[in-house]
């Protein structure tokens, strides 16, 4: 049983070790991010020290490590992405793994091997990575900064374990739902209505909160707010999903008036999978979004208090942990579309040989990503910064300076965002050249 | 008009071709046949300036072909050949009518034009009730009609055709070789077809039969009418003339 789920570890291809590192680094960032969130939150600090003013009081102290906890997030999406690399070729050998006689049950527990071997290898490195800066810091800072329990380090080891096994246990889902050993690659879900269901009543909670406050009909002076914190997290979480149908829009809108070959191959491909563009975009947008709503309250506090070095340190800390979730994101991207590529190889293999130059599908690749983060990166940027304004327009200190602060950071974050996946498409161009060989087309 | 002499290409330490050369003349139909892994993939690849060999040359009306830049051969491609491969290769995204406008938009033609040439190349090849489907909606054989619609849309000098029936049965199969023969002989556009079934070199002019790497024989197979098989080719499975 053992060496039936260990072979397929073994003769992997380029893909699939690069998948392999990959998920090893992505379950590394994670561990550590978690290990550094805890160590934040069990800080104590009996005498106020000058070199962790940030950390003297509760507040920010917590803020920072949610913020931590929450650059997870993009470490995860990452780790995901990164899982699906060649996903075609393992399913080819779930599939022959099928034929041989192997069941459902064993095809999937070579997921899990895969995933969890390679979780445990990233995330001891990553729990010793923390160690050692927790360490370092603990030594420097004469014991201000505590040493974490190796306890923590194992639960966080054990989360990002676990998390990945519960991931690679589905890896071979579509060979599992195939008793003849054949990939059947999944269908290919579109939207639902249910995503758009979401917005509607996040919107209207939202606005409930808004026209009633102080005459909320229920749970008395807390009714509108909590009306509107459960309108905002709804709104989010449906604008998350919703992206799906953004980008077949626009998608479908590019492919119909562009005269463009580039443009109407990138449409066409962003509107069969918008989903899979969506599932990439996630963190970007949620990076804007948060980007462009911090952007509308800093807006407000430094146009109001001046530019005061707590708070100007508070914010640039903040927007570093964007930038870092931009990153990740963008590593997400890259795996995303060279996912794609690997699924459209022998297409564009063909219009090459077809004479298509190389630059003209490259150009299809950063089309692509203008098609589907365009739209991301805009509802992002209006939402996360029409939110902030809208329950916090009559506070204080709005003043027509710090609207236009606000618009101008929303733009700016939006422009980021896009630019991002931009970048990233144009870096793919290097595994597009790979995609292109002659090779390719004698496969079926 | 086209023309190869003594062409070499190794993939590693695989000779794929050792010497081979060949001669095309404008509005010809021909065959390179052999076995698995003779080297009539790669004969193919190199006239047509997707790969370049490490020795010989490949000249298209007395023009060196093999010595041209990566962009000069796209250009070339674009503008002179048509390639047909065994998978169809369609993009899958696509429908069908934008799979065939597709190199006319990249030669430069109109939206509403390239479109309606491709609408009539599908119409042409009886393919237009397939027209709005995606690839994965057609069955084999229309998908390989549609692919033939691609090749020619752009009216080439040159149709490559890379075993262009070889994941078909054989009914398929035969309704596209009529369909890319009938045309290419109708707008004497000159025809490589690559296939190691008898039935398809049947169709050709001339059979050039590669073996390890080097021409093994050639022959004339016979005047051939337009979307049949040459006079005198064998019934469907037998040998071919050599």
């Amino acid at each position: 049983m053992i060496t039936v789920i260990r072979m397929p570890v073994r003769g992997r291809s380029a893909p699939e070790r690069a998948r392999a590192r990959l998920m090893s680094v992505g379950a590394a960032l994670a561990t550590f991010l978690l290990c550094a969130a805890v160590t934040l939150v069990s800080f104590r600090i009996d005498t106020p020290d000058d070199r962790l003013w940030m950390f003297t009081e509760r507040e920010p102290r917590l803020v920072v490590a949610l913020t931590l906890a929450l650059l997870v997030v993009p470490a995860a999406v990452f780790t995901y992405q990164a899982s699906r690399l060649a996903t075609a070729t393992r399913e080819r050998r779930l599939a022959a793994l099928r034929l041989a006689g192997a069941t459902p049950y064993e095809t999937r527990l070579i997921g899990a091997y895969e995933a969890g071997r390679q979780a445990l290898l990233g995330g001891s490195l990553g729990g010793v990575a923390h160690l050692a800066v927790n360490v370092v810091l603990w030594w420097s800072l004469d014991g201000v900064v505590p040493l974490l329990s190796p306890v923590w380090t194992l639960a966080a080891l054990a989360a990002v374990v676990l998390a990945e096994v519960w991931s690679g246990l589905a890896a071979g889902r579509h060979v599992v739902a195939s008793p003849l050993g054949l990939v059947r690659r999944a269908r290919l879900r579109g939207p639902r209505a249910v995503d758009l269901l979401l917005v509607a009543l996040g919107v209207a909670l939202l606005a409930a909160g808004l026209i009633g406050k102080g005459r909320f009909p229920v749970l008395g002076k807390y009714g509108a707010a909590l009306s509107m914190t459960a309108g905002m997290v709804l709104l989010l979480f449906g604008l998350v999903l919703a992206a799906t149908w953004l980008i077949r829009a626009v998608a479908r809108r590019a492919g119909r008036v562009t005269a463009a070959p580039e443009t109407l191959l990138a449409a066409r491909i962003v509107q069969a999978d918008p989903r899979a563009w969506a599932r990439a975009l996630t963190v970007v947008g949620l990076t804007v979004f948060f980007g462009s709503g911090i952007g509308a309250q800093q807006g407000n506090v430094l146009l109001r208090t001046g530019l005061q070095p707590p708070y100007l340190t508070a914010y640039l800390l903040i927007d570093l942990a964007l930038l870092l979730a931009l990153v990740t994101s963008a590593a997400a991207l890259v795996v995303h579309q060279a996912e794609e590529l690997l699924d459209h190889r022998r297409s564009f293999a063909a219009l090459a040989a077809s004479g298509v130059p190389a630059t003209a599908l490259g150009r299809v690749l950063t089309r692509q990503a203008l098609i589907a983060a365009s739209p991301v990166c805009v509802v992002a940027a209006v939402a996360g910064a029409g939110l902030v304004i809208l329950t916090g327009a009559d506070a204080p200190g709005w003043s027509p300076g710090a609207f236009a602060f606000t618009a101008v950071r929303a733009a700016v974050m939006a422009g980021i965002g896009v630019l991002a996946a931009v970048l990233v498409a144009r870096a793919s161009r290097r595994i597009l050249r790979e995609a292109l060989r002659p090779e390719e087309l004698r496969t079926g | 008009m086209l023309e190869a002499r003594a062409l070499r290409k190794a993939f590693g330490r695989t000779t794929a071709l050792d010497g081979v050369s060949a001669e095309i003349g404008e509005g010809e139909i021909i065959a390179i046949t052999g076995p698995s892994g003779s080297g009539k993939s790669t004969l193919l690849h190199c006239l047509a300036g997707i790969i370049r060999p490490e020795a010989g040359e490949v000249r298209l009306d007395g023009r060196r072909v093999d010595t041209l830049d990566e962009d000069d051969r796209t250009r070339l491609r674009r503008e002179n050949f048509g390639i047909v491969f065994q998978f169809g290769q369609l993009v899958p995204e696509l429908s069908a009518v934008e799979n065939v406008a597709l190199p006319l938009l990249f030669n430069r033609h109109g939206r509403r034009e390239s479109l309606r040439t491709a609408r009539s190349w599908l119409e042409r090849l009886d393919t237009a009730d397939c027209a709005d489907h995606l690839p994965g909606e057609l069955s084999g054989g229309q998908l390989q009609r549609v692919a033939v619609a691609r090749a020619l849309a752009v009216g080439p000098r040159v149709v490559f055709a890379d075993e262009p029936t070889g994941a078909l049965d054989s009914l398929a199969g035969e309704q596209v070789m009529d369909t890319l023969v009938g045309t290419a002989r109708e707008s004497r556009t000159t025809l490589v077809i690559v296939t190691h079934d008898n039935r398809v070199a049947a169709y050709a002019d001339r059979e050039i039969v590669l073996r390890d790497g080097t021409v093994a024989g050639a022959s004339t197979v016979g005047t051939s009418t337009a979307g049949a098989p040459a006079a005198g080719a064998p019934a469907a499975g037998g040998e071919a003339t050599t």
